[in-house]
């Protein structure tokens, strides 16, 4: 390292030539001469530039013959050359180009125009003033190639976000880690978003909804590795780097902004009520049952006078109510001439959910300070941000809001007597669940001007976090056993900070940019729980006054660190040709000895094609083709921190009958973990290889604009764990085994339209992203893995070729309409069957896979009868943008969509199985049952239906949920958000002093077209592709609110 | 201005050297959660505590699946106890199939066995190479050692004996695996292999253990040499009489240790009876004071330091308020009466006639058994109720320790060998003195009128009385030949063809392709 210094150091003095200065001014202006503020002016060939202020006007020192490049957002950028000290006049012609914008990729800032890498981008406009709890949320179907799916509407829920598929294997199942999200960068800051503990014991809060969204000024999503790979070990999944905004020269602005609305519950599930319920489930008792059954059945469904079972209630209906919505938000900012700017902002949103004691509130700071000091060549600019959000989480269960499933929906025949009314619902009581997080965040970033091409640039970062979770419960809720209560506390400190050199030169038409630097991350992580039960006074919502023996407490300590050295290199010809490279190594402690190094390079190219000569003629058209490629690797890192250590188990002298001993004969009782606790030395860096090509095409001056994306994305040495032998005394252990192929295409088209003598104008954006997701390799010689710790029927496969997570099911052919349908094994005689017995009419009829006449009902394992078919990933996915403006209004209909995805309905699944219950009938009597009238199903012998006879007890499992039969569509259409924006017209506005007045109207979901019939909502499909009834629904929000600037 | 910038640069130079060094460090992030194996074994303490892990372990493993141990050692003999249907499936084992998925796969699975060995022979080869100098907190570092390497070697014989007599052929380790993810898979090594080296670790953990404890706390529940020589006992019977299936006669020269090692035990070992008025103290295995002195080896479960367990095997067994507050008057298991039939009816002259009463004077029918006149009667051997929330008498543990090799146990194996040995004076006399000493109808005694065939039954009959539900009796019945008496399901041709060893989980078979399925088995899983 060393050396590359000097070397730096060396190169800028032979570098450093003299040359007479000047001070240039000039205004800025557009082709009616209204001078445009904060435009840029730049020395071609440096990285040093200023900013126009509010009238337009610019001075910079320079030299003769330099020249300056001037570009503003909305305009055409233009060039000139300083020939003498005279101030300038410059016009720049209104263009729909982006060209000139910048976009951030990692320690660098390039044009869009020399970027040649797969990035896909939006501004603030696009999320302001939107109804979400987080940004996250808001990407859904704006940026090509990241899939975000809102599958739960709870406010401050997180949403899976996945750039370019996922390459996650897990043999266990974990609703909660399903897909592997892309790295976060905010102002250049890593963003620590793991999670030690799942949302049951931690509270479950989205690291990311501390930052307010109107707070960000870009987005920019670096899709493929040429972009990702500055950012090595962590760039495998995409890296998505957020920009917030800063002070902008000119007068103090104010901007004062605030909506409010209403959430609106969605149409609840079908379920029959009352007489109609009697009705249909005595019509399958007395057909299934005999005489002697039909005596024992309960009272509940034969004693319809009874009051206290001629009831008629909606059990769903108890637990919504009607939400709320209200955020205020407030912003400062301004700047001197001198360049120091300054922008503070607040926030406040208060969301009340749905469903009862559901709710998230969330309070922001911003402050961003900017200052030029030793004549401009230092600049320092810190950023502080200060986020306090609270969620309440209705009856604490993190995926599951309301206690009643698919399975134990009472009856409605019940009648609700007020105590049980009050246990069910006591469990939403607001001070039961309190989930607090504050976040503090300091940034300081200094940059010194060494000279005109060369910069020191020093970014630290200062992260603080802390969270809290109370939760308790009272007596009564807990069947009389004491009250109880449980207090977690988390903080982790995230330290990073980033040191690097960039140099900027031309010679003659070659142009170079290269950045060369460290950095370094620490992260600690600390927690503590502790719980008490059998409590002896409900009043007491902390933990004390519990016995002694009842009281457990435990706390943990992660660290990690990440070392790392990365340069950058970007050249171009002439601005025709480009070619950028990159290399990093990162070091992290989290691997053994002599694998904690990884290297990732990338190189890309690209060549715009109407700077050539030969294409003038076509460049009125085509003002841009530019054709690019990359290839480079990326990483990823295991989640665990200590893999490289046999760590121990302590107090392990858990048995049947006593999971909690600690000791033997009273001594504290010490092993290893031989679970997986194999200390796994030999590990190392998960490595993607990626390669892109694409296009970028603007027609008539980016009037219309065009990108395609083609790309390939192997993941190989993959964590996975494998099964070691029995006799090693050990489990399982991860190794570097695993290979996920992710392929795709993106395409992103748009278009500015004018409607001829009218002032109706349109801007219309379609993305769509396809990616096709594919297991490469497994480990132990590619044998298919069942996933484990699924539900009974266990419903998801990892098989070589198949999609991740691939579903595993029986093969639906029918329903037996006879009992003479069923075929006979000419062996035996026998009629098809299960271990438990003959299938019978009625029953569905499952494809007898491996040919022996009997449906393996194992349920723990690969069976032979059944098969990986159909793929819960979407693959189609993406969004329609469109903003029409008419004088001061404005409307905007976004849009978002999902095509290609499997879903499999286990809630469908669960309303109709009593099979595995040891007491079906009494069971089919006291729950909630769909309702049959509207079904085609079978009855009696000889029907032709489509479903089979209610499963009461038969142990055939003929309702298994794990059947194609219950594999649904899940493409959908959705109309996600209609805005509508007035903007009081400025001349009025000038009599009050105020610069601006918009009043808005936003109908969030407003609404879903789908393929399935049977899915209340196909986006509320968790990443496992299942629907289970228990999620969060997701709400329709109204609201309306005004933005004004002074 | 050239003077300005380099003073700069040196300072950012600087920063970056220093920053870039510490830096280092920060790679090497040790663990604070837990110890782990680079710091542990530097202690005394640390080897302690392994020890206990290694109980533990094999406490977990004879618990696991409703209580294993008394799975493989009382419920298959079917006659002793009744297991209820409750959609499980676990009754079936009770009729000799062992096929059901879920019974194959939990009681067939061995992993926690090899579990409880990895255990073992990690502390044998640790404690060898642990210094002097880290084991500087403990007083006699050499009698430390042979300790802690005896009681291992105990706990891996102990193991090795139980999957044998399980499987009959197991793999066999016996070495500690530095690098667990290389390790190579095994395959079943024949049952006479095995039972070298249980002989071999025995005989060197007899040479490093010592008769009796120095600390009391640690009596019967941490392996000594009588340990050692009752499990050596045992081994040597099992291998005189289970090495050839085809024949009845035993092997003489293991005859002739066992009694060899049974004499030195009974002599040396410094056990004695628990008074038959202090009964439930042998089964709870220790009293306020003082452990049970039959007790050679067994699994601490005492509730007092929190160590009793909510599903103990005598929790199957109990109902009814007077046992445990909140039970029902349903539990899953009973004893049927064919058991009493078998073990505690006898032939009495009653003056007129023969009859056929219940010995009901035996202390050990009149404390193990309640409601015996009902359809289901219930087993109260181990019924030491603990009530962890005393107020409301809920959450109730039994507080009785896991009996492994108890003095009465070794008392009575003395009448097997000398019928073995053709001695049947000797067996005569140890039965009756069992009889007597337990209170049992003065008429019912054997005497010189019974064959050596009758007084094996006998024999059988009283270890079914002595040993009730302490995972012994279907072994004792296999190694005696009695089973056809009790275990209808095993034909001797079933038992010819080992048809008693269990199968092997097929999950076991995924990675290792050495490994055979049991012989009787192929191709019935």
């Amino acid at each position: 390292m060393k050396k590359f210094y000097l070397a730096g150091i060396l190169l800028c003095l032979i570098l450093y030539a003299q040359a007479q200065q000047v001070i240039i001014t000039g205004t800025v202006t557009d082709t009616k001469n209204v001078p445009i503020p904060f435009a840029t002016v730049k020395i071609k060939g440096t990285d040093k530039g200023v900013t126009t202020n509010d009238r337009g006007f610019f001075t910079i020192p320079t030299h003769i013959n330099t020249t300056l490049e001037i570009t503003s957002v909305g305009y055409a950028p233009q060039t000139i050359k300083v020939t003498s000290d005279k101030p300038l006049s410059l016009a720049l012609e209104e263009s729909n180009s982006n060209l000139s914008e910048t976009v951030v990729i990692g320690y660098q800032k390039v044009t869009r125009k020399n970027n040649t890498a797969a990035i896909s981008s939006i501004s603030a406009k696009e999320l302001s003033n939107l109804p979400a709890s987080s940004f996250d949320q808001l990407l859904q179907g704006r940026l090509s190639g990241v899939n975000v799916q809102n599958f739960s509407g709870a406010p401050g829920a997180t949403p899976a976000v996945s750039v370019r598929g996922s390459s996650l294997l897990n043999a266990n199942y974990d609703e909660n880690n399903v897909l592997n999200s892309p790295l976060y960068v905010v102002d250049g800051v890593p963003q620590p978003t793991e999670t030690y503990v799942g949302p049951g014991s931690g509270t479950g809060l989205n690291y990311l909804g501390g930052v307010n969204p109107n707070d960000i000024e870009s987005i920019d999503v670096l899709k493929d590795a040429s972009a990702a790979a500055i950012y090595g070990s962590r760039a495998a999944n995409g890296v998505i780097l957020i920009t917030t905004k800063k002070g902008r020269t000119g007068a103090p602005r104010v901007i004062v902004s605030g909506y409010g609305g209403i959430v609106q519950r969605p149409k609840l599930r079908d379920v029959t009520l009352g007489a109609e319920e009697r009705r249909a489930k005595l019509a399958i008792l007395q057909q299934q049952l005999d005489y002697n059954q039909l005596r024992n059945l309960p009272a509940l469904i034969t004693d319809s006078l009874n009051p206290a079972f001629n009831g008629n209630t909606d059990w769903q209906d108890m637990f919504y109510q009607s939400g709320s919505i209200k955020s205020a938000d407030l912003s400062l900012s301004g700047a001197s001439e001198n360049g120091t700017n300054y922008r503070f902002s607040t926030n406040y949103y208060d969301e009340e959910g749905i469903i009862k004691a559901t709710g998230f509130k969330r309070y922001t700071m911003r402050l961003n300070l900017g200052a030029h000091t030793l004549g401009g060549k230092l600049d320092i600019n810190p950023i502080i941000s200060y986020s306090r959000t609270d969620k309440a989480r209705g009856n604490g269960d993190g995926n599951s809001p309301i206690s009643l499933g698919a399975g134990n929906m009472p009856s409605s025949l019940f009648n609700l007597d007020p105590d049980k009314k009050a246990f069910l619902l006591g469990q939403y009581d607001d001070n039961l669940d309190k989930n607090i997080a504050n976040q503090f965040n300091f940034t300081l970033n200094l940059s010194y001007a060494i000279s005109n091409h060369l910069r020191i640039t020093s970014l630290t970062s200062y992260i603080y976090k802390n969270s809290r979770r109370d939760l308790n419960a009272t007596n009564e809720l807990q069947n009389g056993n004491g009250n109880s209560s449980y207090t977690f506390s988390d903080n982790e400190v995230n330290i990073m900070s980033s040191n690097y050199l960039s140099y900027v030169n031309s010679f003659g038409k070659h142009n170079l940019s290269l950045v060369g630097g460290q950095e370094f991350t620490y992260d600690q992580y600390q927690m503590t729980t502790a719980s008490g039960y059998g409590g002896a006074s409900d009043q007491i919502q902390v933990v004390q006054g519990f016995q002694q023996l009842k009281i457990g407490a435990y706390s943990d300590y992660q660290a990690y660190g990440l070392l790392s050295y990365y340069a950058r290199m970007a050249y171009d010809f002439n601005g025709k040709y480009l070619l950028s490279g990159s290399m990093r190594t990162d070091g992290s402690s989290r691997f053994g000895e002599n694998n904690k190094w990884g290297l990732f390079p990338s190189v890309s190219a690209a060549w715009i094609m109407t700077e050539e000569t030969w294409m003038k003629n076509v460049a009125n058209t085509f003002s841009m083709i530019k054709l690019r490629a990359s290839l480079g690797t990326s990483g990823a890192l295991p989640t665990e921190n200590y893999l490289q250590y046999n760590l121990y188990n302590v107090n392990a002298g858990g048995f049947n009958g006593n999971g909690g001993a600690g000791t033997y004969n009273s001594i504290t009782a010490i092993t290893p973990n031989f679970y997986n606790g194999a200390a796994q030395k030999g590990l190392s860096w998960e490595k993607s290889k990626q390669w892109n090509i694409g296009t970028d095409l603007e027609v008539l001056n980016g009037k219309y604009s065009a990108s395609i994306d083609l790309y390939n994305k192997e993941n190989s040495f993959g964590l996975f764990s494998v099964i070691l032998p029995v006799t090693s005394g050990y489990d399982v252990a991860k190794t570097n085994s695993i290979g996920v192929r992710n392929s795709g295409v993106e395409l992103t088209l748009a278009g500015n339209f004018t409607l001829p003598q009218s002032q109706v104008k349109l801007f219309s954006r379609l993305n769509v992203a396809y990616n096709k997701n594919r297991i490469m390799s497994l480990p132990n010689g590619g044998r298919d893995l069942v996933l484990s710790g699924d539900r009974f029927d266990k419903s998801h496969i990892l098989s070589v070729g198949s999609p991740i997570n691939a579903f595993y099911l029986y093969k639906t052919l029918g329903v037996y309409a006879t009992d003479k349908d069923v075929p006979i094994n000419p062996y035996t005689g026998e009629r098809f069957r299960n271990p438990n017995g003959e299938y019978r009419a009625g029953d569905f009829q499952f494809a007898d896979l491996d040919g022996d006449y009997l449906i393996d009902i194992f349920n723990d394992g690969l069976n032979p009868d059944k098969i990986p078919v159909g793929d819960p990933n979407p693959k189609i996915t993406g969004g329609f943008t469109n903003n029409f403006s008419w004088k001061n209004f404005s409307l905007g209909i976004f849009c978002t969509f999902t095509f290609d995805r499997d879903v499999l309905n286990l809630f469908k699944a669960d309303r109709f199985s009593n099979s595995t219950d040891g007491d079906p009938f009494n069971n089919f009597v006291r729950f909630s049952i769909p309702d049959l009238n509207k079904l085609n199903i079978w009855r009696q012998p000889g029907d032709r239906a489509e479903y089979a006879k209610y499963d009461l007890g038969t142990y055939r499992y003929y309702y298994t949920s794990a059947q194609t039969f219950f594999l649904d569509k899940g493409d959908y259409f959705r109309i996600k958000s209609v805005t509508l924006g007035y903007e009081v017209p400025r001349n009025f506005l000038n009599r009050f002093k105020i610069d601006r007045f918009k009043v808005f109207g936003v109908v969030d979901n407003l609404a879903m077209f789908q393929r399935s019939d049977d899915l209340p909502d196909a986006e509320a499909v968790n990443s496992y592709g299942e629907y289970n009834g228990a999620g969060y629904p997701i709400p329709k929000k109204f609201t309306v609110g005004l933005e004004v600037q002074f | 201005m050239e003077h300005k910038l380099s003073s700069y640069t040196i300072v950012g130079l600087l920063v970056c050297i220093v920053s870039g060094s510490a830096c280092k460090k920060i790679l090497e992030q040790t663990p604070r959660n837990s110890t782990y194996d680079e710091v542990f074994w530097k202690s005394g303490r640390d080897f302690q505590s392994a020890m206990a892990g290694n109980y533990s372990l094999l406490r977990n493993a004879l618990t696991n699946k409703n209580n294993r141990y008394y799975l493989y050692g009382d419920a298959v003999a079917k006659n002793y106890f009744t297991i209820d249907y409750n959609g499980d499936g676990l009754e079936g084992i009770q009729n000799g199939d062992f096929t059901f998925k879920y019974n194959v796969q939990s009681l067939g699975d061995w992993t926690l066995f090899f579990k409880t060995i990895t255990m073992s022979n990690l502390i044998i080869s640790k404690i060898d190479k642990a210094t002097d100098d880290d084991l500087n907190d403990v007083d006699n570092i050499a009698e430390f050692r042979s300790k802690i390497k005896g009681q291992a070697l105990f706990i891996r014989a102990f193991t090795y004996f139980q999957m044998t007599r399980v499987w009959g052929d197991v793999p066999l380790v016996t070495e500690a695996y530095e690098d667990p993810i290389s390790a190579p898979q095994l395959p079943r090594t024949p049952a006479a292999e095995v039972l070298l080296q249980i002989e071999k670790d025995c005989k060197e953990a007899a040479s490093l253990l010592s008769w009796g404890y120095k600390v009391r706390s640690e009596r019967a529940v941490t392996a000594n040499k009588g340990s050692v020589y009752a499990l050596l006992t045992h081994l040597y019977l099992w291998r005189a009489t289970m090495t050839d299936l085809n024949s009845n006669i035993p092997k003489m020269d293991d005859v002739q240790n066992a009694d060899t090692t049974l004499t030195r035990l009974l002599t040396e070992g410094g056990y004695s009876y628990t008074d038959t008025a202090n009964y439930y103290m042998t089964f709870i295995g220790r009293s306020n004071t003082a452990t049970s002195p039959e007790g050679i080896f067994q699994l601490y479960m005492d509730d007092r330091t929190q160590e009793g367990s909510n599903a103990h095997i005598g929790l199957e067994f109990l109902r009814g308020a007077e046992y445990v507050s909140y039970f029902g008057n349903n539990a899953r298991f009973w004893v049927p009466n064919s058991y009493f039939n078998n073990n505690y009816q006898f032939w009495l002259w009653d003056g007129t006639q023969w009859t056929r009463p219940t010995d009901a004077t035996d202390v050990r029918y009149r404390r193990n058994f309640d409601y015996v006149n009902s359809s289901e009667p219930m087993c109260r051997k181990y019924s030491n109720v603990v009530y962890r929330n005393p107020g409301q008498n809920l959450d109730a543990y039994l507080s009785n320790d896991m009996i492994i090799f108890r003095y009465s146990d070794m008392k009575l194996l003395q009448a097997e060998i000398a019928l073995y040995k053709n001695d049947l004076n000797k067996a005569i006399q140890v039965i009756n003195e069992s009889r007597d000493r337990n209170g049992s109808h003065p008429a019912n005694r054997v005497d010189d009128t019974y064959t050596r065939d009758d007084l094996m039954y006998e024999y059988a009959v009283e270890r079914g009385r002595e040993l009730y539900l302490e995972g012994h009796i279907f072994f004792d019945l296999l190694r005696t030949r009695m089973y056809p008496w009790f275990v209808d399901w095993l034909s001797e041709a079933r038992f010819a063809r080992g048809g008693f060893y269990w199968p092997v989980s097929p999950s076991l078979f995924k990675e290792n392709r050495f490994l055979v399925q049991t012989a009787y088995w192929l191709g019935k899983i």
